[in-house]
C-alpha cells in the first residue's frame, strides 16, 4: 500500500504510480482537511496534479531537486507564500505547511 | 516566422526555380509554347502572392516581367532570347530578396534602386544590378524561448518546451519524472493546459501540465531524454552569432510540401491501426483463460503496451501534420473588413487574438466562409454609422473583437462587435411577416429564442438587400456549415452594446474521442465532445414533468431521456441511474445509459449503404473485441 488514510491523514510511501491518483484524490473528496504527508521515494505526475488541483496541506520531505526547486513551488503556493517551515531532515530538502485551517 | 510569409518563402523558391527552368528551355527552343506559358503562369503567380506583402519593388519588377512573357505569349513573334538575361536576373534577385524577408522580415535599403536597374534591363538597357551580399541575421526565435533566454545570461543555454498530451498518461508517460531527468536545469515554469476542474469532476488521469524550462546541459542531452516523445517537446538553444543565418537556410531546405490526401492515408491508416490494436486486449483475456497461459497474457499485455505507446505517437505526430494556425483563415480578415466597411460607409478595426492555436487543416480552412458571413452582418446590421454611435457616446470607429481559445479538444472563437445589438421586437416582427413564425409563439419567445428566429432558413432583416448581406444566406448557412465540421454557434446580443456570435470547433476532425456504453442490452458509442460530465443519481431525484423528465443538476433543472428508450427498447426503471450530461445545441440534456465501458480515440467510419438512411447514427467503429458499434448522433436523436 502506498497510500494510506487515517482519520485526519493521507501518507504517500514508496513509489506511487498512476493508479495510486485516485484513492488520493478519493481520500481528499471525502475531507478536504486531510493533511497530506509525502515519505514516497517518487510521485507520479498525475498525484503531483491532484495536489496543484486540491491544494491540501502538504507535509514530508523528498529528494528529487526538480521536485524541490521547480515543482513544490506550483503545489505549496498562494495559499501559503512565505509560510513554508522548512524541516531539517536527512533524506534531502523536507518541508511542512502549518495547519492553520486555511485551506479550502 | 509569419506563417503566411513562410508559406510564401517556400512558394516562391519553388516557382523561380520553375521559371529559370523554363527560361533556359526556352534558350534552347524559343518557340516552346509550354515552356513559355509555363514560365508566365510563374511570374504571374509570384507577382500574385507578392501582392499580399507590401514589397512595392517586387512587385514592380515582377510585373513588368510578366507583362513581358504575356506580350509574347498575346503576340506572333517568336521569344526574344535577348530578353533570358534579364528575366533570369530578376529570378535571382528575387530570391536574395526572399532571403532577405526570411532573415530579417524586411527588404534591404538598397533594394528599390536595385529593381529600378533591372526594369531597366528588361526595357533593353543595361544590366548594372551588382549582387549585394546578404547580411546575417539573427534566426527568429519564439516568444517562449526568448522570455526564458532572456532570464539568463549563460551563452550555451538552451529553451525547452515540452507539452505532453491530455492522455500521455495512459501511453505509460510521467512527465514530472522525466523532466526530473533533464539534466542542468535552471529555470522552470509549470503552466496548465487548463484551469483545474473542481475536486468532484477532476479527472486525475488527464494530464494538464506544460512545463518551459532552461537548462545549461548540451541540446542532445536534453534530446535523449524526451527521445521517445519528441514531438511533444521543442528545444530552442540560445542563437549563435553568425550561425544564424546558415542555420536558417538549412531549416528551409528540410521543409517537405506534400498534398494533404498523402497525409489524409497515414492519418486513415493509423487510425485502423488504433482500431486493429484494440482487438490485442481480448487476446489478452483469452490467453489468460488457457491453462498455464498467464505468462503468455503477460506477454502480449506487454507488447500491446509497446505497440499503444508507438501507434499513439504514430498517430500524434501524423495529426500534428495537419494542424495549421489559426491565423492562416484570420489574418485574410482585415483586409476584407476595411473593404466591407467601405462600401457601406462605416469605420470599423478588428482585433484578433489566439491566432497561434492550431486546429487541423480542413477545420480552418473550411472556417473562412462562416467568419465572411459573421464579419459581414456585424459590419452591416451591427456597427452603427459614424454619426449614430456618436449620438449613442461610442468613438465613431466601431471594433469587432475575434478571440480565438483553446478549451480541452476544443477550440472557441467569439466574434464580437460594439454596435447596436440586435433589435429582438424587429426580429420577432419580421419573423412573423416572412411567415417564420406565428404572431402568439413569437411574443412569448425569451429573449434567447428570439436569437434563435436569426438562424432560421431564410430569415433576414435588411429592409433592402445591400451588396453586402440581406441576400438571404445569413445564420442559418454560418450554423449549418459549423456544424458540418462536428461544431455549434450561439449568437447573443445586448441592446445598444453589441452582438455576440460564438463558435465552437472541435481541433481535429480526423479522429473522434468516443465512450462506449450500454443501453437495452447492446453497446454505442457516444462523441466524448458532447458529453460534458457524467453523474449518477437516485432515482427519486428525477422528477416527471408533463411527458417528460428531469432533474436538477447545479441549480439547473436538465431534461433526461431514456437512451434505451430513444432505441425504441424500454427498460424497467432503477433506484439509481447512471446520467451522462450532453450538450446537444439545444441546451444540456441528461442521457440515461446502463453502463459506461472504454474510452478510447478512433476514426469515424461514416455510415455507408442502407445505415445512412438511419437517422442519429453517425457513424461505425470497430471495438477491442472486434465487434463493430454504431455511434450515435445524440443531438439528432433526441430531435
Amino acid at each position: 500500500m502506498s497510500v494510506e488514510v487515517t482519520a485526519d491523514r493521507i501518507i504517500l510511501q514508496g513509489r506511487c504510480g498512476v493508479e495510486e491518483a485516485e484513492p488520493l484524490l478519493e481520500a481528499l473528496r471525502q475531507r478536504s482537511d486531510r493533511v497530506v504527508v509525502i515519505e514516497a521515494e517518487r510521485l507520479h505526475t498525475a498525484l503531483w496534479q491532484v495536489l496543484m488541483a486540491l491544494r491540501p496541506v502538504i507535509e514530508g520531505r523528498t529528494s528529487e531537486p526538480f521536485v524541490i526547486q521547480h515543482l513544490l513551488p506550483e503545489v505549496l503556493d498562494n495559499l501559503t507564500k512565505g509560510r513554508l517551515a522548512p524541516l531539517t531532515g536527512h533524506a534531502g530538502a523536507a518541508f511542512a505547511q502549518p495547519n492553520t485551517g486555511a485551506n479550502q | 516566422m509569419d506563417e503566411l510569409l513562410q508559406q510564401f518563402v517556400i512558394e516562391a523558391l519553388e516557382l523561380t526555380q520553375q521559371a529559370s527552368e523554363d527560361l533556359l528551355a526556352l534558350e534552347r527552343d524559343p518557340s516552346s509554347r509550354p515552356h513559355l506559358e509555363s514560365a508566365f503562369r510563374a511570374f504571374h503567380t509570384l507577382k500574385g502572392s507578392v501582392g499580399l506583402f507590401d514589397l512595392v519593388p517586387m512587385q514592380r519588377v515582377l510585373h513588368a516581367a510578366e507583362d513581358r512573357l504575356s506580350t509574347v505569349l498575346k503576340g506572333p513573334a517568336a521569344f526574344d532570347t535577348g530578353a533570358i538575361d534579364p528575366l533570369l536576373e530578376i529570378l535571382e534577385w528575387t530570391e536574395s530578396c526572399v532571403r532577405q524577408l526570411t532573415a530579417r522580415g524586411a527588404l534591404d535599403a538598397g533594394e528599390p534602386a536595385r529593381a529600378s536597374a533591372l526594369l531597366g534591363a528588361l526595357a533593353g538597357g543595361p544590366v548594372s544590378a551588382g549582387g549585394n551580399p546578404e547580411p546575417a541575421a539573427p534566426q527568429a526565435i519564439p516568444d517562449w524561448a526568448k522570455s526564458l533566454l532572456d532570464l539568463d545570461p549563460s551563452p550555451n543555454a538552451v529553451a525547452f518546451r515540452y507539452e505532453p498530451p491530455a492522455e500521455c498518461f495512459f501511453s505509460g508517460d510521467d512527465p514530472v519524472a522525466l523532466m526530473a531527468s533533464v539534466p542542468g536545469i535552471i529555470r522552470a515554469t509549470i503552466a496548465l493546459r487548463e484551469p483545474w476542474a473542481a475536486a468532484d469532476i477532476l479527472d486525475p488521469f488527464r494530464s494538464n501540465l506544460i512545463f518551459h524550462a532552461l537548462s545549461l546541459a548540451p541540446q542532445a542531452e536534453i534530446e535523449a531524454v524526451f527521445r521517445l516523445v519528441p514531438d511533444q517537446v521543442s528545444i530552442v538553444p540560445r542563437p549563435q552569432e553568425g550561425l544564424a543565418a546558415d542555420a536558417s537556410i538549412g531549416q528551409q531546405q528540410r521543409t517537405l510540401r506534400v498534398g494533404v490526401e498523402h497525409i489524409d492515408r497515414l492519418v486513415d491508416g493509423i487510425g485502423e491501426l488504433l482500431a486493429a490494436k484494440n482487438a490485442m486486449t481480448a487476446l489478452v483475456d483469452e490467453a489468460k483463460r488457457l491453462p498455464g497461459g498467464l505468462p503468455l497474457s503477460r506477454s502480449i499485455s506487454l507488447a500491446q503496451q509497446t505497440i499503444d505507446r508507438l501507434a499513439g505517437q504514430l498517430q500524434r505526430a501524423a495529426l500534428r501534420v495537419r494542424m495549421v494556425p489559426l491565423s492562416e483563415v484570420m489574418r485574410r480578415l482585415p483586409r476584407l473588413v476595411r473593404e466591407v466597411s467601405g462600401q457601406v460607409g462605416k469605420r470599423v478595426d478588428l482585433v484578433v487574438e489566439g491566432g497561434e492555436i492550431e486546429a487541423d487543416k480542413a477545420i480552418v480552412d473550411a472556417l473562412y466562409d462562416p467568419l465572411l458571413h459573421i464579419l459581414r452582418n456585424a459590419i452591416d446590421h451591427g456597427v452603427e454609422t459614424p454619426p449614430l454611435r456618436e449620438q449613442a457616446g461610442k468613438p465613431p470607429r466601431g471594433t469587432i473583437r475575434i478571440v480565438a481559445r483553446q478549451l480541452g479538444y476544443r477550440v472557441e472563437l467569439r466574434i464580437a462587435d460594439d454596435g447596436a445589438g440586435v433589435d429582438l421586437d424587429r426580429v420577432r416582427s419580421i419573423a412573423v411577416v416572412q411567415g417564420l413564425i406565428d404572431p402568439a409563439r413569437a411574443a412569448q419567445l425569451s429573449a434567447i429564442d428570439a436569437h434563435e428566429l436569426l438562424f432560421l432558413p431564410g430569415f433576414s432583416t435588411a429592409a433592402t438587400l445591400t451588396d453586402v448581406s440581406g441576400r438571404g444566406v445569413g445564420m442559418d448557412a454560418v450554423r449549418s456549415a459549423v456544424e458540418r465540421l462536428g461544431g455549434s454557434v450561439d449568437l447573443s446580443s445586448e441592446r445598444g452594446r453589441g452582438t455576440t456570435v460564438t463558435l465552437s470547433l472541435p481541433l481535429s476532425s480526423a479522429m473522434t474521442r468516443v465512450m462506449v456504453v450500454d443501453a437495452a442490452g447492446d453497446r454505442y458509442g457516444l462523441p466524448m465532445d458532447a458529453i460534458s460530465e457524467t453523474t449518477r443519481i437516485p432515482a427519486a431525484a428525477i422528477s416527471p414533468i408533463r411527458a417528460g423528465e428531469a432533474f436538477v443538476l447545479r441549480d439547473r433543472t436538465v431534461p433526461i431521456v431514456r437512451l434505451a428508450d430513444l432505441l425504441g427498447q424500454p427498460r424497467p426503471r432503477r433506484d439509481d441511474e447512471l446520467v451522462l450530461v450532453a450538450d446537444t445545441g439545444a441546451g444540456a440534456v441528461g442521457v440515461i445509459v446502463d453502463a459506461i465501458g472504454e474510452r478510447f480515440e478512433t476514426v469515424l467510419r461514416p455510415p455507408t449503404g442502407l445505415m445512412k438512411s438511419v437517422p442519429g447514427v453517425s457513424g461505425t467503429t470497430v471495438l477491442g473485441n472486434g465487434k463493430v458499434i454504431m455511434i450515435l448522433n445524440l443531438g439528432a436523436l433526441i430531435q
